[in-house]
């Protein structure tokens, strides 16, 4: 029986840690990078006049990106857009598009129907990258981070700011 | 009492981490508010991919209390919820090990297969009868005994979803056999499952248990199929005594296998499957058992060659509508029951034991068999026209059958032939059938917004005893947004099983009495659920019971000669608390503790004795990095009295410490989940207690290890 009372004292006594930065779900998180990025990317000039984020496939974000969108209303000076795509054929307007297939194969073709388009393609699916994705989030000690292939960016006619290349970790082919 | 006052002294050390109660907005504009590097800084709740600790915290909803969707504060009964995940983060690999975590259930062993009793609130019983399991709604019942039946195993724990649990009456819903409390086990089905998972489980025991999970959509039908297979060799603690030791006592021999094993080997296979479309659903659920030991069997004697078989099949069909027509919901469900069960080499005495001055060269051996069928409708509608008010009614039959029993054994002790004895008109017990019917209604009306009152009645009539009528009544008080308050009564009945009513008086063993009537009981109950703040949430409640005209075997002369019979002579008064605490300290971690006391006299203010007075279950929950869950359980029971005329020691209190450590990335496209565990990390001699004649009651196991390993595509 002792043995076990000073197992449980010892249990909690592992430092609970309370961090002043609140905590948030995981789509959260994600939501705002998602809008961010808009800020740390150059686009080809086009005529458009609005900003499309645009997820495909399952949507996770359910309504975070729309009260981002709410409030933030502009991103490079267009106001800013949240659309739920369901096909790959309606995707052309969009600047950012999250995604989120259940199958592993439909990213290949995805990928391949993209090429050269510049719309960044953001995910969250491990190999997301190694796929041909742009950029993965990531999650490392519990805390989200961003995985950027600059080389992707390149083939299709995107920059991303020093800033974005800094925070994120680099995959080079 | 000393543990209960050091957990407390713990939890005091303990500063309590309130959680943000930020609406969602307000913490994504906090987010919008960072700086992109800011972004990578901050926590993420995993609660949402892997839900122990908010899960263990938040609100539950159960249906089991009144057959409407209610949160555990508010439910008309003392309810305890168990999903899947908190079947996950526990590593349970049994149905036993899931519901030691109800407060005031402690499980404890019959002689036969040392199956487990879930003993509530200090009622025990060696069939357990006292107690309505139920899968998917359906009974679990052998009509002869009143126990679960033979070799019955639930479903894999793998494939369940959730259980809920009323601790307490629920015959005004339920019917019979609702006295101590009701078990529902609700399976998986396609959506809980949504693709492929493989998974093997070894350990201890020479445990051999894979599985196959799957759920999906084939032809527009939504589809869960699980197989389970499982080969054990079942512990080996020591069993110091059994009957055939006494018969060696008194006769100078010494041929008992006692001390020593009891055997416990089994080899099982399940399938289990649910197609629904649209309103309708129909389940699967069929168990095959083989080389099954029989612990210390029906016979209290340990053969390493008894071995029992069993078929079991459960299907149903139902229809759920919940609105048919304008404010009418529906629910009509068909069910099936068949369990085959054989008896082999059930020894009542061992080769070369010397019985009323006879030496049994081949000893006494028996084959038995028993086939049982069971046929049920159940209809219920909702009501939810009025404004305040939302009527069930609902109506049922069912026909059960005890179809076919065989008995063979050796007609002349010397000579090894078996001789089937029902040539000679001999039954072990006769072929019979019961049927039952049933009326019900039940009014939930809402008062006002703080105060509901739900009343309920049911009547049943039985072909073979009279009919009874079980009334209930709770009123629950929502007195502030986070605390609500029930008070509940509750009348319930056990039906008398067919052994009770009709053992043959040629068996010797005990004559049956065919005018027996229910036990009946009824039961105050008093709770309180307190929501402190997001993350901790305590409840209590308080009860007292009383079962009158309970059936007990007592020593009646008939024809000259004395011999057991049953009768509706016994009374039982139980009264206890049960306290709850779940608690999720920060987003890394959880506790749920939860402590019952119970005192339960018979009718001389005598001890009842048999079950734990206090009992303690704490769980803990850790998250170790990403993907490293560790969960520690104690389960704690202490201070258990042996019943009057049982002069034997007091049973050992004991701890049951377990660990288990589960691997699971969470990211998409892994599919490795992987957990180690051990049980009874402490090696306490836990046991159980037996029958009053035999030293030394009936061994849980030892210490234990076990891997576990699940892929899913």
């Amino acid at each position: 029986m002792r043995i076990s009372f000073f197992y449980l004292i010892l249990l909690f006594l592992i430092p609970q840690i309370s961090l002043a930065i609140s905590e948030a779900e995981e789509y959260e998180i994600k939501a705002a990078y998602l809008f961010n990025l808009g800020n740390f990317i150059k686009w080809p000039a086009t005529s458009q006049d609005s900003f499309e984020i645009c997820v495909l496939g399952q949507d996770v974000f359910k309504e975070n990106l729309d009260l981002i969108a709410k409030k933030e209303k502009k991103l490079q000076n267009k106001l800013a857009v949240i659309k739920k795509k369901s096909s790959l054929d309606d995707v052309n307007q969009c600047s950012i598009l999250f995604i989120n297939f259940t199958e592993q194969s439909q990213f290949q073709a995805a990928f391949d129907k993209l090429k050269g388009k510049p719309i960044l393609t953001v995910g969250d699916t491990e190999k997301f990258i190694i796929m041909g994705g742009m950029i993965q989030f990531y999650l490392q000690a519990g805390k989200i981070r961003l995985m950027i292939d600059p080389q992707t960016l390149d083939e299709n006619n995107l920059k991303a700011s020093s800033k974005l290349l800094q925070i994120s970790q680099r995959v080079e082919r | 009492m000393k543990f209960i006052y050091n957990i407390l002294i713990v939890i005091s050390f303990n500063t309590i981490v309130f959680a943000s109660n930020e609406e969602k907005e307000a913490r994504l504009d906090a987010l919008m508010g960072l700086e992109i590097e800011q972004l990578g800084e901050v926590e993420v709740k995993l609660d949402d991919v892997f839900d122990i600790f908010d899960g263990l915290v938040k609100p539950q909803n159960v249906k089991v209390a009144s057959g409407i969707q209610q949160s555990t504060a508010t439910a008309p009964a003392s309810t305890t919820v168990i999903t899947s995940q908190d079947i996950e983060a526990t590593g349970a690999r049994n149905l036993e090990e899931v519901l030691e975590a109800v407060p005031g259930m402690h499980v404890s062993l019959s002689e036969y297969r040392f199956a487990p009793l879930y003993d509530v609130r200090g009622m025990h019983s060696s069939t357990n009868n006292e107690i309505l399991m139920m899968v998917n709604g359906v009974p679990i019942k052998s009509i002869i005994d009143g126990s679960r039946g033979g070799a019955w195993s639930p479903p894999p724990v793998q494939s369940i979803s959730r259980i809920e649990i009323i601790r307490g009456p629920g015959s005004a819903l339920y019917g019979a056999d609702a006295v101590s409390g009701v078990v529902n086990i609700i399976t998986k089905i396609a959506d809980d499952i949504n693709g492929t998972e493989i998974g093997f489980r070894t350990g201890s025991f020479q445990i051999y248990n894979p599985w196959l999970l799957h759920g999906g959509e084939h032809k527009g039908f939504k589809t869960m199929l699980s197989l389970n297979y499982l080969d054990t060799d079942g512990h080996k603690e020591t069993v110091y005594q059994d009957m055939q030791s006494l018969l060696d006592k008194a006769s100078g021999t010494n041929v008992s296998k006692a001390q020593g094993r009891a055997y416990l080997q089994q080899k099982q296979l399940s399938i289990q499957a649910n197609v629904s479309k649209e309103n309708w659903q129909s389940n699967l659920y069929w168990l095959r058992g083989r080389n099954i030991g029989a612990g210390l069997s029906t016979t209290f004697v340990i053969s390493p060659e008894e071995n029992h078989e069993q078929d079991f099949i459960q299907a149903d069909i139902a229809y759920n509508n919940s609105q048919i027509i304008k404010d009418w919901g529906i629910n009509a469900r068909l069910s099936y029951q068949g369990a085959d069960d054989k008896l082999l080499n059930s020894y009542s005495a061992r080769p070369g034991a010397i019985r009323n001055g006879e030496l049994l060269p081949y000893g006494a051996p028996n084959n038995v068999g028993y086939y049982q069928r069971q046929t049920r409708l159940d209809l219920s509608s909702l009501y939810r026209g009025f404004d305040k008010h939302i009527i069930r009614l609902g109506i049922g039959a069912s026909y059960a059958e005890l179809y076919k029993t065989t008995w063979s054994y050796l007609l002349n002790k010397q000579s090894p032939v078996m001789v089937d004895v029902r040539a000679l008109g001999m039954v072990s017990i006769p072929e019979n059938a019961r049927q039952n019917r049933y009326l019900f209604a039940q009014d939930t009306w809402h008062i006002d917004s703080n105060w509901e009152l739900t009343t309920g009645i049911r009547h049943d009539w039985y072909s073979d005893f009279e009919g009874t009528t079980n009334p209930r009544a709770a009123l629950v008080w929502q007195v502030m947004p986070s605390l609500t308050a029930k008070l509940l009564y509750g009348k319930a009945f056990r039906a008398p099983s067919f052994v009770e009513m009709y053992l043959p008086a040629s068996n010797v063993v005990a004559a049956g009495n065919p005018h027996l009537k229910a036990e009946v009981s009824s039961t105050w109950e008093i709770g309180v659920d307190y929501r402190l703040n997001s993350d901790l949430n305590l409840a209590l409640n308080v009860f007292d019971y009383t079962v009158t005209d309970k059936i007990q075997r007592t020593l009646t002369k008939l024809n000259n000669f004395s011999i057991y019979t049953y009768n509706n002579i016994g009374t039982l008064k139980g009264s206890g608390f049960e306290l709850e605490t779940r608690w999720k300290i920060n987003n890394k971690s959880s506790l749920l503790f939860n402590y019952a006391y119970a005192k339960v006299k018979t009718e001389n203010s005598n001890e009842a004795g048999n079950y734990p007075h206090h009992q303690a279950y704490v769980r803990h929950d850790l998250l170790l990095g990403n993907n490293w869950f560790f969960n520690t359980k104690i389960n704690w029971v202490s201070n258990r009295d042996r019943p009057l005329g049982d002069d034997r020691p007091l049973l050992k209190d004991y701890v049951e410490l377990d660990l288990t450590l589960r691997y699971k990335n969470m990211s998409k496209f892994n599919p490795w989940d992987i957990a180690i565990g051990v049980r009874n990390l402490l090696n306490e001699d836990r046991r159980e207690p037996g029958d009053a004649r035999l030293i030394g009651d009936y061994p849980k196991a030892g210490r234990e290890i076990f891997g576990e390993i699940r892929y899913k595509f």
